[in-house]
């Protein structure tokens, strides 16, 4: 896809809300929002690698079930 | 008549398994698997047996070979195999089809309504052996990514059925550990060119390296360590998972499923009989079994474990679809946000089995999920979590943005491993995709394996990142992107271009921003 300047996407965002959805971004408040999004994302990582550890003692536990 | 013509019933099924079993026809007729196997082939819609007598079976000439045959006893060696099908056959059809004069019913027909086989084996009990049997049907909801195409010849007739073979645990050279790893063995060996170890291999070489535990052989079990020492045996890498939560086991497994690899699960069972915050439910010992399927719904949650607003398409999983040597194959455990409740570990979020407890009632036996182990080759080597966190970074950025713009939404992630040749045919069959970067991405060299996750609105697929997964976890292990969708495309171009992502700890993620600007 060529990088393209884009002022507006056909039947989605007019070239206003082109405009307005650009400024946000680069605004003070876009930048802090983007800024904790990812701090909160550092932290998530770290639980979801948290959750997903094996408790060394299931490792000992057989399975032996027979009816 | 070294053969048998059966018009199907539970009745003529049951007489298989007693005629073939030394023990009391009162202890056959028990076995919760005939129960499994009549709800299971009136589904498939099984019409009649053929029953292959003296049938010379290799995993059980192995386990005869190194147990039974040292017996007192005089074990049997040949077994019975029985063969299904979708419609009826009369003893005249097939003796006229074996004299080469076929009237009505001819081998074709017998190929075509073919629903797979099983072999009975020569014990007193535990007689189920291999058994590959043809799935449910598969829809938009039931999926059987881990089957495989098997082989019979009947007195000539070529027959096949895919399927993933399945057999009981006899408690004697396999408990339910070596009988799940067996199974997940069918597709490896397929997936990863390795050998195909009967179930008493699989024993040794689980409990080789633990001289001192208890006798192994009577085998009562084996333990998740042992399980992952007897995949290392055959040359393939144990991922070992915990999956105490609904979301964790839901989005690993489908991860890995998806990439045709069939998933050893260890639970712990219990009994919820009169189950209460005063009564205690009774844990009843842990059981393995192999998944090898799942079932998907419409409902979706925007929330995976404690991460708000990352959806995954894994979550619309409400049942997979297990081997389960106590009950059948494609036996089905289900997730219905059950909770037992236990004086040393609280209340545990269980899956709903089909078991009857001891009173031979359904719905009381529950399992509590404890661990997975996926059978990987070595080459795997980015895990699941590690894609898993990259989509995270890249889908927060655009949390903020919920609500404020208009005609935007957050994608439903669907993240499996791949392998080249699945991912290439999708970008062929693609009808959406720009036929220049379509013939760009087929002639893009890429790894053997891969990690795909590709976001999509209402069912639509719309932009996808492609992972090397046999790339070290440091740095990005990003490849490219594929666009289906120009519209999603230019917004998240539009969105990312001026977005300085210098700072983004995850290199992975960083790689995929940029592929975006």
């Amino acid at each position: 896809m060529p990088n393209q300047d884009i002022t507006e996407i056909s039947g989605v965002w007019t070239s206003s809300e082109v405009t307005a959805i650009q400024n946000w971004i680069s605004s003070q408040e876009g930048i802090e929002a983007l800024d904790t999004c990812q701090q909160l994302a550092k932290v998530q990582s770290k639980e979801i690698v948290e959750i997903a550890k094996v408790d060394a003692s299931i490792l000992k536990v057989p399975f032996i079930f027979n009816m | 008549m070294p053969y048998k013509v059966l018009r199907y019933s539970i009745e003529n099924l049951k007489k298989c398994f007693i005629e073939q079993a030394t023990a009391h026809e009162e202890v056959v007729s028990s076995k919760q698997h005939l129960a499994c196997f009549e709800n299971y082939f009136s589904h498939i819609g099984v019409k009649t047996i053929i029953v292959e007598k003296d049938y010379v079976n290799r995993e059980f000439l192995e386990d005869y070979s190194s147990y039974y045959v040292r017996s007192f006893k005089d074990y049997k060696r040949h077994c019975v195999r029985l063969h299904f099908f979708k419609i009826e056959i009369s003893e005249e059809d097939f003796s006229l089809i074996l004299e080469g004069t076929p009237k009505g019913i001819c081998a074709k027909n017998l190929q075509e309504n073919y629903q797979g086989f099983m072999v009975l084996k020569p014990l007193p009990i535990t007689i189920i052996g291999k058994t590959c049997i043809s799935t449910y049907e598969e829809d938009n909801k039931r999926h059987f990514p881990t089957i495989r195409k098997y082989h019979a010849n009947l007195y000539g007739i070529n027959l096949s059925v895919e399927s993933l073979a399945y057999q009981e645990q006899d408690s004697i050279v396999a408990a339910c550990a070596s009988s799940s790893i067996w199974s997940a063995f069918h597709r490896t060996a397929i997936l990863f060119q390795h050998s195909l170890p009967s179930p008493v291999e699989i024993t040794k070489w689980a409990t080789r390296h633990f001289p001192f535990a208890n006798r192994h052989f009577p085998n009562k079990g084996l333990s998740a360590e042992q399980m992952a020492i007897a995949i290392r045996e055959i040359g393939l890498e144990p991922l070992l998972s915990g999956v105490n939560t609904y979301d964790t086991l839901k989005a690993t497994v489908y991860a890995y499923i998806r990439g045709k690899i069939p998933i050893v699960f260890g639970f712990d069972l219990w009994d919820v009989n009169n189950n209460s915050s005063t009564t205690p439910a009774r844990n009843f010992g842990a059981h393995a079994i192999t998944i090898t399927g799942f079932n998907e719904t419409n409902i979706i949650s925007n929330k995976f474990e404690t991460v708000d607003n990352l959806t995954l398409r894994s979550s619309r999983i409400d049942k997979f679809y297990t081997h389960d040597d106590q009950m059948g194959p494609f036996s089905k455990i289900e997730f219905n946000d059950f909770e037992v409740w236990n004086h040393n570990k609280g209340s545990i979020k269980c899956l709903d089995m089909t078991w009857k407890d001891i009173n031979g009632n359904k719905g009381n036996i529950k399992a509590g999920p404890q661990i997975i182990i996926i059978p990987l080759y070595h080459k795997i080597r980015i895990p699941f979590t590690s894609v898993l966190t990259s989509i995270n970074f890249f889908n927060n950025l655009f949390i903020p943005l919920i609500g404020r713009i208009p005609n935007f939404q957050l994608f439903e992630w669907d993240i499996f491993l791949s392998d080249i040749s699945d991912f290439k045919s999708d970008i062929l069959n693609d009808s959406k995709l720009e036929s220049k970067r379509k013939k760009e991405i087929l002639l893009t060299k890429l790894p053997k394996f891969i990690w795909r996750a590709i976001g999509r609105i209402k069912n639509e697929n719309c932009l996808e990142f492609v992972f090397d997964a046999t790339d070290i976890d440091q740095g990005s292990f990003f490849i490219l992107t594929v666009n289906y969708n120009t519209n999603v495309y230019l917004q998240y171009n539009l969105l990312l271009k001026k977005y300085d992502s210098k700072n983004m700890e995850d290199f992975s993620a960083k790689s995929m921003i940029e592929s975006l600007q």
